[in-house]
């Protein structure tokens, strides 16, 4: 596959590659189709933007997100993916690394039939480029059925856990607190997905993460934010549903939100969307 | 996720039983027939009638269970699993519409409004309203379908299930690879079909299509002939057939990876793609050349 080609010309021009062995893992299954699982030393490593992985063709524009170029990330959006994850990473949250962003040299593009600039559907020039980070576990909320298996041997070792409704459990305590910790400080994942989501908990893909408003520190969150923090606790009911059915283990929703209801957070004077909501739902 | 367990004896389960009874399938269906064909049609439950013949009751309340006063994560405004009747009498229309035109889709053809006891089953006391104060006037949906199980709704539950459902679309029930083949094809040429009546799908996903390739799900097929459609201007109309090729892609690209074939997306496409040259080209197909070329 050619993208591959262009995975290994990446990563043979990344900062740390020097006599370190990259072992391409497999494609990530998550919507965009852009990024691939490299395994180094005893780390895993992502790299985004390097064609559409179930290519050719190798770009197109994408039918779900309509200024994406399916395959590539623009400059733009690669640089906010840097920003978003060193703010995630300054904060604690437990989120995806990128290490590093670098644009696609022709050649590359070449490998991906892109003989001349690219553009968005609205005419935009697209400056591709690729992003790395780093995750802790190759393994995704929602992933591919045909690794049911293997990921669901992760989960267990993961969490150190005997049983898989115990690390369900672990997971789902993990990801409300992981939610909870960003919208205390203003934040709102509006892609909290379950292919966007390692088994350890970690975020990735930011492009519709939201930081905090400039004037939050000094008026709070608008109303507007916390209708989408909010938002998040029906999509952590869907994540956790995803993940029930991944791990085959039987769960209820009330199930869920005990495990939501943990919180280990340790800013109790606040109340983000995600903790109102549910309240709400509790006192239901 | 074990839904079986979950589902029994459920007031979903219940309330679909009682709403088959009081249709012309009191008779043709019998209680283990019941099933839930993926956590993501969190308000359909399902009962087979005989071999490719399937029923969906939607609008039976959360089937993942309590609390029932949920709001869909997806459709903000959609409460308690519950569907309105004016949702269903849409999909019926447009699911009448396009057999009339020889399109390959489930038939939606009835609903039975919830009686007051099934209702307070789900714990609606009263007149049950949008969050934007709508009345909701609460029915069940009931759907013929050839397949209950949609492209999308491989999971490790459903493995055997969807393997086999895919494998029927092949005459030798053996390969994987022509079974996909004439899934796409048959998806392919619904999709020319309806475009050249006029017609956009603007739902079609891997989701909304079954694995013998009917499409389903209708609220927001947009017909020309009908009235939604006289405010649509026929550019965007053109625009949103376009981009049925990317839709297209999508759910060959879903095939590909769900049915573990060791093939590209341009290649399976390509092989769908031979018909007669002097024909009318619809935009999907003008859009798919392009993209294939």
């Amino acid at each position: 596959m050619k993208f591959i080609k262009v995975v290994n010309s990446i990563a043979n021009r990344l900062p740390f590659s020097e006599g370190v062995t990259l072992t391409f893992i497999r494609a990530v299954p998550s919507e965009l189709r852009r990024s691939v699982i490299l395994s180094c030393s005893n780390s895993v490593i992502m790299i985004s933007g390097v064609g559409y992985t179930c290519g050719p063709p190798w770009t197109y524009p994408s039918p779900r997100v309509k200024r994406l170029v399916f395959g590539l990330i623009d400059n733009d959006s690669a640089m906010n993916e840097l920003k978003v994850s060193n703010w995630l990473s300054k904060n604690n949250i437990l989120a995806s690394k990128v290490i590093d962003v670098c644009k696609l040299e022709s050649n590359e593009l070449e490998l991906l039939d892109i003989y001349s600039d690219p553009y968005f559907l609205d005419g935009t020039s697209v400056v591709p480029s690729a992003f790395v980070s780093t995750i802790t576990i190759p393994y995704f909320v929602k992933d591919t059925p045909c690794l049911k298996e293997n990921w669901r041997a992760a989960f267990l070792n993961h969490f150190n856990c005997a049983s898989l409704d115990n690390a369900f459990e672990y997971f789902g305590i993990r990801l409300a607190n992981n939610i909870r910790a960003y919208q205390l400080l203003g934040a709102v994942n509006d892609c909290l997905t379950s292919d966007c989501i390692t088994i350890a908990g970690e975020l990735f893909e930011f492009d519709r993460f939201l930081m905090p408003e400039a004037d939050f520190l000094v008026s709070g969150i608008s109303i507007s934010r916390m209708l989408r923090q909010k938002r998040e606790f029906y999509l952590y009911l869907s994540v956790m549903l995803d993940a029930a059915e991944m791990a085959g283990v039987t769960t209820s929703i009330s199930t869920i939100v005990n495990f939501a209801s943990t919180n280990i957070c340790n800013n109790s004077k606040q109340l983000c969307g995600f903790e109102l909501e549910l309240q709400k739902f509790l006192a239901n | 996720m074990n839904l079986d367990r979950l589902i029994t004896n459920s007031p979903p389960f219940i309330i679909a039983e009682q709403v088959l009874n009081r249709t012309l399938y009191k008779d043709s269906w019998i209680k283990d027939s019941l099933f839930i064909p993926s956590v993501k049609h969190r308000r359909v439950i399902c009962v087979h009638l005989s071999s490719f013949e399937y029923l969906s009751l939607k609008g039976v309340g959360w089937v993942h269970g309590q609390p029932w006063n949920m709001p869909s994560p997806v459709e903000n405004e959609l409460w308690y699993g519950l569907m309105d009747e004016e949702a269903a009498k849409k999909e019926i229309l447009i699911s009448s519409k396009l057999r009339s035109y020889d399109i390959h889709c489930s038939w939606a053809h009835l609903f039975k409004p919830l009686s007051q006891n099934e209702l307070s089953a789900l714990g609606v006391s009263c007149a049950p309203i949008y969050n934007s104060g709508r009345l909701v006037k609460p029915v069940v949906l009931i759907t013929k379908f050839q397949q209950a199980l949609r492209i999308g709704d491989l999971s490790p539950a459903t493995e055997k299930l969807w393997n086999d459902a895919l494998l029927s679309n092949d005459p030798q029930k053996c390969d994987k690879k022509l079974a996909s083949k004439i899934l796409i094809d048959k998806i392919f040429n619904n999709i020319i079909k309806y475009q050249r009546h006029g017609a956009v799908n603007d739902t079609l996903s891997p989701d909304n299509v079954t694995l013998l390739g009917e499409i389903t799900d209708f609220e927001r097929i947009c017909i020309s002939n009908m009235p939604q459609a006289a405010a649509i201007k026929i550019d965007d109309i053109h625009c949103r057939q376009r981009s049925e090729a990317y839709y297209f892609f999508d759910i060959v690209r879903c095939i590909i990876e769900y049915a573990e074939l060791r093939c590209s997306v341009q290649s399976l496409a390509n092989s769908v793609m031979v018909r007669e040259s002097n024909s009318y080209k619809t935009p999907f197909e003008d859009e798919l050349t392009v993209l294939l070329s």
